[in-house]
């Protein structure tokens, strides 16, 4: 089963990240057909035709986000979301720091697709040579006429701003990215209002994943039409996924949506298990998710097949558990993370992210006792769907469906007083 | 009109309102922490969950705005869970430090744990530990473990006192609320977070660990301290105050009130209160009985004599002074023993509330956080909410701490009138404006004048409030203490006394020694007067001076009214003991003028014959009155303050009250040598020297009220460097 290389098309060749070769390869062509033959609305009307869908996690239809900006002669912004920290999920980082013209490009196309003048890209604070090399990659685009006062000769001005997190996963919730791209506390903001009419400095704002804005300029080269042949009617498109865990050949894959299978990323382009080892569990679209055990393995990587599955497509971060991953230890590592990472504005993730870590830790240490799993269970309770942001339930998310699918698993800790794979790993 | 359905019941609620506010109308209640009904909804505690139809989530009933046909679900299975479940949440790192805790009682922690929470907790891990006393300012202390991470603090600060001082430090469960860049917690409106803070978290130094709060007793008050007239509640046990709480008023406080308000009331049990008439017989001040007292008063008084005050006492007692001193035959009096020229400005009066929907607010020389500092909150709150314009007119900038246009001049008065004619664009604005607020701050006779002819230019409505006086000074106005039909003012009765040409003189709660826009002018004046008499709460220079001392009980420990900055009468009621010997004010002057000292009865002669100022009705502005302050040129401007509004020995008080500075312009400090903190004299006041570049070039600023500041306001103010900070 092969990869479809769209957005990856280019991303081994040597020196791509440099201006004159990313222009050999074609780069910048959509752009320059954007500002120079299109009208902005013509450009996003190819967004929406394409019916690209946001590859941050929610997979919002990216032309119908772009839509709702309203037509009131405010200052519009374009953001893009480059935060990721999602546990398992890395192919942002490679875009950028393999090919950083493609999000360039994609990000340029797209403020003027919005009638923005500004865009912002906001890094996760560990990217620090991914900042570099966007750096330079924007003043060859700016030395070339593809980013500035005057784009192309077209008029219109399209200046790209970059900024460094200080490293928060909650920074990638759009709103907490607002706040600290103003410089302030990176905690999310009540909404309504939504981004599109208040977002950054109070102004009308699209905020879009590093992947997503990179997608427009593929959209624009092959039509929007033509982008949406490509996967399934509510999943169009390729989408970039990153296998981690216990798997022989882990990386980033680009593939087709619906026209994989879970097992066929897993298994065939990631080179499936280690020697002897087997896998028990998949979590499919970032630590936030549900996790699918080995008779759910044939789910279509699309959005709906993997609803229909119960978990998400979210981020594309495929995180294999094999025989030798203790649940409770990965299930204990995820919430230590969920625990540091809570911004602590609202009562259940922050109480409830430092509790089940707790719990979870003693268990882990052989200290369970009876009644915790009911408890974890119920607490999962008290936090999903109750908290402020979404970093509640996407803290809950493998925890729950580990309880359920592992269920043995977590007693023998607590029946043992240590890990019945103990003997297994040592 | 909406109309939803909150637990089977019908509601019809304006659009916009909050599910909240909704199922409080029908009386349903919904269990909250962070919502505050005068603030903005954060949706942070998820103490407020309940079941929408249709919604695919419980949602947060404080933030959520009502929508036609919605179907609102208070007390299912599932949001009983949601509610217990938040709570054993927020128990779950909780000190439980209930019995030795200052809210525990009025807490709503333990109450909505009562009423919603969980009978006990699966909590069986350790605590988190933090602070348990971090002081974050002068007055509170904050303990950590107590906190809920409500942000209402924060959001008080930030949104409504527009100084965003608090903030959260760290994240998830190491999040703390501490001060911002390593500030000190030094706002005039810092104590409005203690009693907003739904649990024991946030305490104040005076009354930590002083009182349970269901032992103490409440009592409605007014507070005495400035024009805005906020309402308050005396919490009292065994008879004395132990603190000081907001009683919220929608016309004029919404429930806020500053520091100088909640904490000024230390002076009450001050071991050095007057606390029985004195006579000076012999040379020596000797105590004598009531009876004594008041008839050697009323015999001096017969002669040529005069009062002074009137403005920190009850209306009752303004109202009979008055018609004493009609009995006596003086009309020598003045209410205006401070820089004041008119309590009440021409035009009619202005509310409070009139910053609602003015459009236009102007603002005459007036230091809103000094003069008038609980009305700045509301003048902020809708100028954010809805654009409210702000002109300061005045020859100093930075006098407004919220956004405003300043219109800096060498002359209130003459700028004012150009703006009443049309000129410039503030002055356009001025007559096209549907309603327009002018706030001054009461000094000067030709502003005085020129905004009687600016409420004449304009077609529209436009009213007036005066900021720059003191609780009653409006009442004591009314009632008639001023002088007229060639009586003398302050300055004159004073003169007159300095030459030898008064008999007597009463001077009721100032101390004119150190108060008296003219230091020497008052000490010559006493030195001089044959017969002084000072009635008051608290001893001062110049009841050391007198030859009769009248001890008088304290707002707090009496009745009456006190009539604010809009005219408005306001009911204090007595509630805290006081010393035997100590009268009411009104009683002492029910017993000169020889009427029975019934407070019904004078209540009810006072309100039939002030009748406007007990009316619902917009009040009558003032016509000019005769004498007043006049600012000396070339001497200091008299600056004011808050914390000077009437001195009082109060040891707390005067532990957070700002160092005693002189401000000057740059090109004054200059000219003298002197930089910041250096210290300096003025005409005999020393203070540390701030250089404000807000002041206009040459200008010295002392505050008025502060020690040794009269000095300063009477002579050419010449600065002198005295030593520098770093010696
Ligand atoms: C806790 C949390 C973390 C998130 N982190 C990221 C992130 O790192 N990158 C990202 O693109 N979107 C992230 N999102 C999603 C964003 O809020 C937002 O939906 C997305 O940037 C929109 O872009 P898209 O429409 O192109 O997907 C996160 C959401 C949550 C709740
Ligand atoms: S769920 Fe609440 S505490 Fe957690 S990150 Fe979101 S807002 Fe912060
Ligand atoms: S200190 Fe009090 S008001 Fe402030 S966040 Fe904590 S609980 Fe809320
Ligand atoms: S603003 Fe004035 S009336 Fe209100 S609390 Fe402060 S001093 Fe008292
Ligand atoms: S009261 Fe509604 S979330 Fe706090």
């Amino acid at each position: 089963m092969p990869e479809t290389r769209i957005l990856f098309k280019h991303i081994d060749v040597p020196g791509i990240d440099r201006i004159d070769v990313y222009e050999q390869h074609g780069g910048y062509q959509s752009l320059r057909k954007a500002v120079l033959d299109m009208t902005p609305e013509s450009v996003a009307q190819e967004v929406m035709t394409s019916n690209l869908r946001g590859r941050g996690g929610a997979g919002f239809p990216t032309g119908r986000k772009w839509s709702f900006l309203p037509k009131d002669g405010r200052t519009r912004y374009l953001v893009c979301n480059a935060d990721e920290s999602e546990p398992g999920t890395c192919k942002d980082q490679e875009l950028i720091y393999k090919n950083p013209h493609l999000l360039i490009e994609g990000v340029a196309a797209s403020a003027y697709a919005i009638g923005a003048e500004d865009a912002f890209i906001y890094l996760r604070g560990e990217f620090k040579v991914g900042y570099a090399i966007l750096e330079r990659a924007i003043a060859e685009a700016r030395a070339k006429g593809y980013v500035g006062d005057d784009v192309l000769g077209s008029g219109r001005r399209i200046e790209i701003t970059l900024y460094l997190g200080a490293g928060a996963y909650i920074c990638g919730e759009e709103t907490a990215l607002l706040n600290s791209l103003e410089g302030k506390r990176g905690q999310p903001r009540l909404k309504p209002p939504f981004p599109a009419t208040a977002g950054l400095y109070g102004m009308p704002t699209v905020v879009n994943n590093v992947e997503t804005l990179a997608a427009v300029v593929p959209i624009l080269e092959m039509g929007g039409a033509e982008y949406s042949k490509l996967g399934s009617e509510k999943s169009a498109g390729t989408k970039l996924f990153s296998v981690s865990g216990t798997v022989r050949n882990p990386g980033n894959f680009e593939v087709e949506l619906n026209k994989v299978t879970l097992r066929e990323l897993v298994y065939d382009l990631a080179g499936g298990p280690l020697e002897g080892r087997e896998i028990k569990g998949i979590i499919p679209g970032g630590s936030s998710v549900p996790i699918l055990t080995p008779d759910k393995f044939d789910v279509a990587l699309d959005y709906e097949s993997l609803a229909a599955a119960g978990t998400m497509l979210g981020s594309g971060g495929v995180i294999v558990l094999d025989d030798h991953s203790c649940i409770v230890k990965s299930t204990l590592r995820l919430m230590e993370f969920y625990r540091h990472e809570s911004c602590g504005f609202c009562t259940p993730c922050r109480e409830g992210t430092m509790w089940l870590d707790q719990v979870l830790e003693r268990i882990e240490a052989g200290l369970g006792r009876p009644g915790d799993l009911e408890m974890l269970a119920d607490l999962c309770v008290n936090i999903e769907g109750r908290t402020f942001c979404p970093l509640g339930d996407a803290a809950i998310g493998v925890l729950k469906s580990g309880l359920e699918l592992y269920h043995e698993e977590y007693q023998a800790h607590i029946d043992q007083g240590c890990c019945p794979l103990g003997e297994v790993v040592r | 009109m909406i109309t939803l359905t909150v637990d089977d019941r019908e509601v019809q609620v304006q659009p916009g309102t909050l599910i909240i506010d909704a199922a409080k109308a029908v009386g349903i209640e919904i269990p909250v922490f962070c919502y505050h009904p005068r603030m903005d909804p954060a949706a942070a505690c998820r103490m407020c969950l309940v079941r929408v139809e249709k919604m695919p989530k419980l949602m947060p009933a404080c933030a959520t705005p009502v929508s036609e046909g919605m179907v609102v679900h208070t007390d299912t299975d599932e949001v009983q869970k949601a509610h217990a479940g938040v709570l054993e949440f927020l128990l779950a790192n909780h000190p439980l430090d209930c019995p030795i805790c200052d809210k525990g009682g009025e807490c709503e922690l333990q109450d909505n744990s009562i009423a919603y929470g969980p009978r006990a907790t699966r909590f069986a891990d350790s605590k988190r530990h933090l602070d348990k006393a971090r002081a974050l300012g002068p007055i509170v202390e904050l303990d950590q473990e107590r906190c809920i991470q409500c942000t209402r603090c924060i959001r008080f600060m930030d949104e409504v006192a527009g100084d965003p001082v608090l903030t959260v430090h760290d994240r998830g469960g190491h999040a703390v609320i501490d001060t911002a860049e390593n500030r000190t917690f030094d706002s005039i409106f810092s104590g409005n977070t203690i009693e907003i803070c739904p649990v024991g978290a946030l305490t104040s130094r005076p009354f930590r660990f002083k009182a349970r709060p269901w032992d103490l007793d409440e009592v409605d008050s007014v507070c005495p301290h400035c024009p805005v007239g906020c309402n308050i509640k005396l919490s009292v046990r065994h008879g004395e105050v132990k603190r000081i709480l907001s009683r919220d008023s929608e016309e004029i406080d919404w429930g806020w009130i500053c520091d100088r308000g909640r904490f000024g009331y230390g002076f009450l049990k001050h071991g050095e209160r007057l606390e029985q008439p004195m006579l000076r017989k012999d040379g020596k001040l000797a105590p004598v009985s009531w009876d004594e007292a008041v008839s050697v008063l009323r015999e001096r008084m017969q002669g040529n004599s005069g009062a002074l005050g009137g403005g920190r006492h009850s209306l009752e007692a303004a109202y009979l002074l008055r018609r004493f001193l009609d009995q006596v035959g003086t009309k020598n009096v003045d209410h205006r023993v401070l820089p004041l020229y008119s309590a009440i400005a021409p035009g009619p009066v202005g509310r409070i509330d009139d910053v609602n929907d003015a459009d236009l607010l102007i603002s005459l020389d007036v230091e809103l956080l000094e003069e008038a500092p609980v009305l700045a909150l509301r003048m902020r709150e809708f100028q954010r909410k809805r654009g409210l314009r702000i002109v300061s007119v005045s020859p100093r900038r930075g006098l407004l701490d919220m956004p405003h246009q300043e219109a800096q001049t060498p002359d209130v008065a003459a700028t004012l009138r150009a703006i009443a004619q049309g000129e410039g664009d503030i002055g356009q604005e001025f007559l096209a404006a549907q309603k327009v607020l002018l706030l001054w701050n009461g000094r000067s006779e030709d502003v005085f004048s020129a905004i009687g002819a600016a409420v004449a230019a304009r077609s529209g409505e436009t009213a007036t409030l005066v900021a720059g006086s003191l609780a009653n000074s409006f009442g004591a106005q009314a009632a008639g203490l001023l002088p007229k039909d060639g009586g003398l003012d302050a300055r004159g009765m004073l003169e007159a006394a300095a030459a030898g040409q008064l008999d007597a003189l009463l001077v009721i709660g100032h101390d004119i020694l150190s108060e008296f826009p003219d230091a020497e002018l008052a000490a010559q004046a006493i030195e001089k007067v044959p017969f002084l008499a000072v009635a008051g709460t608290v001893p001062s220079e110049t009841t050391g001076r007198a030859d009769l001392v009248l001890p008088l009980a304290a707002w707090a420990e009496s009745d009456g009214h006190f009539v604010n900055m809009e005219g408005r009468a306001q009911p204090y009621a007595a509630g805290s003991d006081r010393s035997p010997q100590l009268v009411d004010d009104w009683e002492l002057m029910a017993r000169l003028l020889g009427i029975a000292p019934d407070y019904e009865a004078i209540l009810a002669e006072v309100q039939s014959a002030l009748a406007p100022l007990f009316a619902a009705e917009r009040r009558q502005g003032a016509e000019a009155p005769e004498g007043g302050y006049r600012p000396v040129p070339g001497a200091a401007i008299a600056g004011a303050s808050i914390y000077y509004k009437g001195v009082t020995p109060d040891p707390f008080l005067n532990s957070i009250v700002p160092q005693t500075r002189v401000a000057v312009a740059p090109d004054v400090a200059e000219a003298a040598g002197a930089a910041e903190d250096d210290e300096v004299e003025v005409s005999g006041l020393r203070a540390a020297l701030h250089v404000d570049p807000d002041l206009p070039p040459g200008a010295v600023l002392v505050r008025a009220g502060q020690e040794g500041a009269n000095h300063a306001l009477t002579r050419a103010a010449e600065v002198r460097a005295l030593a520098r900070r770093s010696e």
